[in-house]
């Protein structure tokens, strides 16, 4: 974990690529806290945001997001050259498969889930998911990777005309890794379940700080609160009270 | 980065290596920094808020950002004073000063969390959180009257002979009133200012951004707010001050030194960027290099009065 200041060298609608030197290695589902204004000591937007780690390479991270607010909406519009805070890598990641693995993505939360496609496990299948055929995010890099792959949109305007989950047929023994919205993966776990499959899940949430020191990030989970910072953001989908999330 | 300047500074009789605390709430218990700074160049920190058990705080959402700041409603999340005293304390570094923050809901409860804390050799000084502007029990009845608050610097001065400071609330009508409560009452010192009661609203879902209603703001938001409070109560009183409120920089510092804080806290900052306590601290040491200040304490209480106009 460290704090770095990096250059952007490529932003737009919803990638945001940094040179981030000394950048340590990270692990898939792994995520940095971006801060943007931090040429202006940070007075406003004064807290950085979370942000999955899409990929990186030899000293260079890259971010796939949606504009949701202020925050995003800075983020697609920086400038190449200009200065974003980076501290990372920060959280738990994903544990790497053991077995065979299903992926399932929704939205912005398909982020987190491309390094660890990109590792191609054997016995990998892909599903992605969104309102519409450009709500998924780095759809041509997951079809590079030759990997088995789905889709689906809420519109048919790729794949399947409906949810990512109704593709989803877990197998015995195998782990489901879903990152989305809260019923996609709420859904996914269920499934998991009755098939005997394990099912992580990777949440997101506002935070401060990133590294436990906010208390914001707080998710309520039948053995009292958890930090999606720390504890997280993967968490065994077992662990969690889902209802009170919803 | 300091050599040629006299950082150290004093606050309640307590030797710091330089007037930049970290504010109590914003740095864990202190461990959670030590990724990113070594924690003994700090002047010191000042431990999230201690209460006798163990203590949730509220349902989320609990954060949300505001122009300039932050409004938090997180209500005192903390592992309890044994488990503080247990396991945090030992692991940090012996030359750091650690100042204990206390917060409970009962006047005698205060006062048992200062006299668990009083025999922890540790512990530099204790700091009365009286002022949380969110928690419905407890904060906001101590620090907002002065009766009130009398008592519980009163109860509090009886169970610790360890240097006291008290967390003053801005959500007062008199600041200096308070200030002379605590002075009368035995405090050794006064930390100001605690976060500024706010509201957000999230118009799409026509709620407001924290369950909780009400939250505290901070960050630089607040700074002009901080910096007046204690500009009236170091006129108010002659116990030391440790000004707090929105600090991002060097200069932000030196202006509540000015204004008569003996020290300084660093709070939301850190959220931001961990290291932002000591490159505050480093800013300090280049106003007084470029303004020919031989030690930071000269600063304290020197702020200029404009000409007749």
């Amino acid at each position: 974990m460290k704090r770095v200041i990096a250059r952007v060298r490529e932003a737009a609608a919803t990638r945001l690529v940094l040179e981030v030197p000394g950048w340590p290695a990270h692990r898939p589902g792994q995520f940095a806290m971006l801060g943007l204004g931090s040429a202006l000591l940070h007075r406003d937007p004064l807290l950085p945001r979370p942000m999955a780690v899409y990929r990186g390479d030899a000293g260079a991270l890259e971010f796939r997001f949606k504009v949701v607010g202020r925050g995003t909406r800075i983020m697609a519009e920086l400038p190449p050259g200009a200065q974003v805070s980076v501290l990372g890598p920060l959280g738990n990641g994903f544990a790497a498969p053991d077995g065979p693995a299903t992926l399932v993505g929704g939205g912005s939360g398909i982020a987190s889930l491309y390094e660890l496609a990109a590792a191609r496990p054997p016995g990998l299948r892909v599903l992605l998911g969104g309102r519409t055929r450009a709500d998924i995010l780095g759809l041509e890099d997951f079809e590079q990777l030759g990997v088995e792959l789905a889709f689906a949109t809420d519109d048919g305007s790729l794949g399947h005309h409906g949810l990512v989950t109704d593709l989803l047929e877990p197998r015995a023994g195998e782990t489901v890794y879903a990152c989305g919205p809260l019923g996609m993966m709420q859904r996914a776990r269920e499934l998991a379940s009755a098939a005997r499959a394990r099912c992580l899940v990777s949440l997101e949430n506002n935070m401060a700080c990133g590294f436990g020191v906010c208390l914001g990030c707080v998710v309520r989970t039948p053995a009292g609160f958890r930090y999606v910072c720390t504890h997280g953001p993967v968490f065994d989908a077992d662990t969690l009270g889902w209802q009170a999330q919803a | 980065m300091s050599a040629n300047v006299d950082l150290s500074a004093q606050l309640c009789g307590v030797e710091l290596r330089n007037p930049v605390l970290l504010a109590s709430g914003t740095c864990g218990y202190g461990a959670e920094l030590s990724p990113f700074i070594a924690l003994e160049e700090l002047g010191g920190i000042v431990a999230k808020s201690l209460t006798l058990e163990p203590r949730a705080g509220n349902v989320p959402p609990r954060i949300t950002e505001t122009p300039s700041g932050m409004l938090n409603a997180i209500s005192l999340e903390n592992i309890g004073v044994e488990a503080f005293i247990r396991d945090k304390l030992p692991a940090l570094p012996p030359s750091l000063v650690v100042v204990a923050s206390v917060f409970e809901t009962e006047l005698e409860r205060y006062a048992e969390v200062c006299k668990r804390l009083d025999g922890v050799a540790r512990v530099a000084a204790l700091e009365l959180n009286a002022s949380c502007p969110h928690v419905k029990a407890g904060g906001i009845e101590f620090g907002q009257d002065p009766r009130v608050l009398a008592q519980l610097v009163r109860v509090c001065r009886q169970a610790t002979t360890k240097p006291l400071l008290v967390k003053l609330s801005p959500n007062v009508t008199s600041i200096a009133e308070m200030a002379r409560v605590c002075e009368g009452e035995g405090a050794d010192g006064l930390s100001l200012i605690n976060a500024v009661q706010g509201l957000m609203v999230d118009v799409h879902r026509r709620r407001t951004s924290l369950r909780n209603g009400l939250g505290g703001l901070s960050g630089p938001a607040i700074l002009p707010i901080a910096l007046r409070m204690v500009y009236q109560a170091s006129r108010a009183v002659k116990i030391p001050i440790c000004g707090i409120g929105g600090i991002a920089t060097g200069e932000d510092a030196v202006a509540f030194l000015l204004c008569g804080a003996s020290a300084v806290q660093v709070g939301t900052l850190t959220y931001t960027n961990p290291a932002a306590g000591l490159e505050v601290r480093d800013g300090i040491a280049a106003y007084c290099r470029a303004h020919r200040v031989a030690r930071a304490r000269d600063l304290i209480g020197a702020l200029e009065t404009w000409p007749p106009g």
